[in-house]
């Protein structure tokens, strides 16, 4: 199944508008052979949009798509290959299996519709690639037959009997229950990995795309907000919007006061009192900023710790989740939400001491 | 009687299929003026048969085009005036088909063509048969429009009954309307036994 001619797909200036509304601006990225990439975003971001120009089901407004060095989108050259001649896989968020074909036959398609290959040839690459997916001796039977996870299934080997260039995931698990969504993303990354061809894959759900995908790309109101690693994009977010996006944070309005003790390290005013934070860029003194810090990586404490950034703060609530208790805790009228893998043995209205390592708090532009 | 049946057979027939198409037009491409083609396609349901047949008989009594006399102005008539109700029953139906599955057939590598006759029709069968049975039925029993268009030689089973009761003639009356009643039956138990397979594998 693997794909010794596969290539890259190179998204290059992608820009989309519906009447006057801009869906997609300006979005560039590449993702090599064997990669899986997410695009990630809260639904409008245009992420959606974005898989559909690369599976040319839409009319982009400007910009070019590459597979290899062969233009299948080029707006400027006015080149737009349809759907049908691109050779791209896509598994769809319904499913979009024909309730009027039985599974070979569904799988068998897009043999079928190119034409030129035997019934016997067809019915053994049917066989193999359901085979691979697991519905190995469910060939005759109808989707209604099926359950959501194995109709999810068929469509995964409909796309992948075409030995297609790319393949295109539109939320494909979205409609799954989560133990089977859980299953299905590991099997995913699996498959992904035996057929070594690119992948782009649309989600909205930050647990999925962190676990799929090599490379996130963070999508905010049709710009990229993001790109990177599932650990760049979760310990090192760019904007305000990314860390609120993907994973929780607590945010505390501050004002960039001078410099800190060692490098990249800023003294910050802001409702807490003075603190240190740390920041990739460079901002000066008055800038305004927002100062997120993770909830796990908080330390809370019933005695006054030794170091910077250490504030009192009252316990509100707590509650106990398995591997790690949820704490609410307010300071200077500010919530903080502390996650913590240690039992604690303190009550509701106790004082507590919080500490934030300095390293930990990121200054990030303070949005709108 | 033949009449009827010819017309009811092959009106039904010609005017789903018409309709079918005014659907996908309407709902699936993006053509110039969809949105007027859906509207348009409601329009004859404002007339009553006589005044449609009237309009009719004006167009196609002189010419270019002379219908009148031919059993084609009435098949023309019987279609334009039902239109509203198989346009109705396609749209419902392709509504309700998602466009992903089209989608997917296109990304399978299939053309327009492929996907509209292996994926779009079929899909689309349960509302084809049901608007078929209607056309059927108002083309066997329509009389408004057919007591206007129709010449010597080319009555319709309704316009022989009501003639018959003009005349105060009720045995043969009776016995035509007993045909009538039969055909129906009998076709609507044939095109449902046909359809039968398909509308089973909806989901």
């Amino acid at each position: 199944m693997t794909q010794p001619n596969s290539h890259a797909l190179k998204v290059e200036g992608l820009s989309k508008s519906y009447g006057a509304v801009r869906v997609v601006k300006d979005v560039s990225f590449e993702v090599e052979p064997g990669e899986f990439l997410s695009l990630l975003g809260p639904s409008g971001c245009g992420k959606t949009t974005t898989l559909r120009c690369i599976a040319g089901f839409e009319r982009p407004d400007e910009g070019r798509i590459l597979f290899g060095n062969t233009p299948v989108t080029d707006m400027a050259a006015g080149i737009l290959l349809p759907p049908n001649r691109r050779g791209f896989g896509m598994v769809f968020q319904s499913y979009a299996v024909w309730p009027h074909m039985t599974v070979a036959d569904n799988v068998a398609y897009p043999l079928s519709v190119k034409g030129g290959l035997g019934r016997a040839e067809i019915a053994g690459r049917v066989g193999r690639v359901l085979e691979l997916v697991g519905l190995g001796g469910l060939e005759k039977r109808f989707p209604n037959q099926l359950s959501g996870g194995q109709q999810q299934r068929v469509a995964l080997a409909r796309a992948l009997i075409m030995e297609p260039g790319v393949l295109l995931f539109d939320e494909p698990l979205s409609n799954l229950d989560a133990k089977l969504r859980e299953r299905m993303r590991f099997e995913l990354i699996e498959l992904q990995r035996k057929i070594g061809v690119p992948a782009v894959f649309v989600t909205h759900d930050q647990a999925e795309a962190m676990v799929i995908s090599r490379r996130i790309l963070v999508m905010d109101k049709g710009r990229i907000g993001q790109i990177g690693s599932p650990a760049e994009i979760y310990e090192r977010p760019r904007s305000r919007y990314v860390a609120d996006f993907v994973g929780l944070t607590n945010f505390i309005e501050v004002t960039v006061t001078g410099s800190g003790q060692g490098a990249g390290r800023h003294a910050v005013a802001g409702p807490l009192g003075p603190m240190e934070a740390s920041a990739d860029n460079a901002p000066v003194a008055g800038e305004r900023c927002s100062l997120a810090i993770r909830p796990e990586r908080m330390r809370m404490s019933a005695t006054a710790p030794d170091g910077p950034n250490v504030v009192q703060a009252r316990l509100e609530s707590s509650y106990f989740l398995g591997p790690y208790s949820e704490h609410f805790l307010t300071a200077a009228g500010q919530t903080l939400r502390v996650q913590a893998t240690e039992r604690l043995s303190a009550e509701p209205g106790d004082m507590l001491y919080l500490q934030m390592p300095p390293e930990d708090c990121l200054l990030l532009d303070a949005g709108e | 009687m033949l009449n009827s049946l010819l017309l009811a057979t092959g009106g039904a027939t010609i005017g789903i299929l018409f309709c079918a198409v005014i659907s996908f037009l309407a709902q699936r491409s993006r053509v110039p003026g969809r949105r007027a083609l859906d509207y348009l396609a409601v329009l004859p349901m404002a007339f009553p048969g006589v005044v449609l047949a009237f309009a009719l008989l004006r167009a196609y009594i002189t010419p270019p085009l002379v219908l009148y006399g031919t059993i084609w102005i009435l098949l023309i008539a019987y279609i334009t005036r039902y239109i509203p109700y198989g346009v109705r029953s396609t749209s419902a139906t392709l509504i309700q088909i998602h466009p992903e599955l089209e989608e997917s057939s296109l990304s399978s590598g299939a053309n327009w063509f492929q996907t509209f006759r292996r994926v779009t029709l079929p899909l689309l069968k349960p509302g084809l048969v049901a608007g078929w049975i209607m056309l059927f039925v108002s083309f066997m029993r329509e009389l408004s429009a057919s007591v206007l268009l129709y010449s010597p030689g080319n009555e319709v089973l309704s316009v022989a009954i009501y003639d018959f009761w003009a005349q105060g003639n009720f045995r043969p009356l009776s016995a035509l309307a007993v045909i009538q009643i039969v055909l129906c039956l009998i076709m609507l138990i044939l095109v449902k036994r046909l359809a039968r397979v398909d509308t089973d594998l909806k989901v």
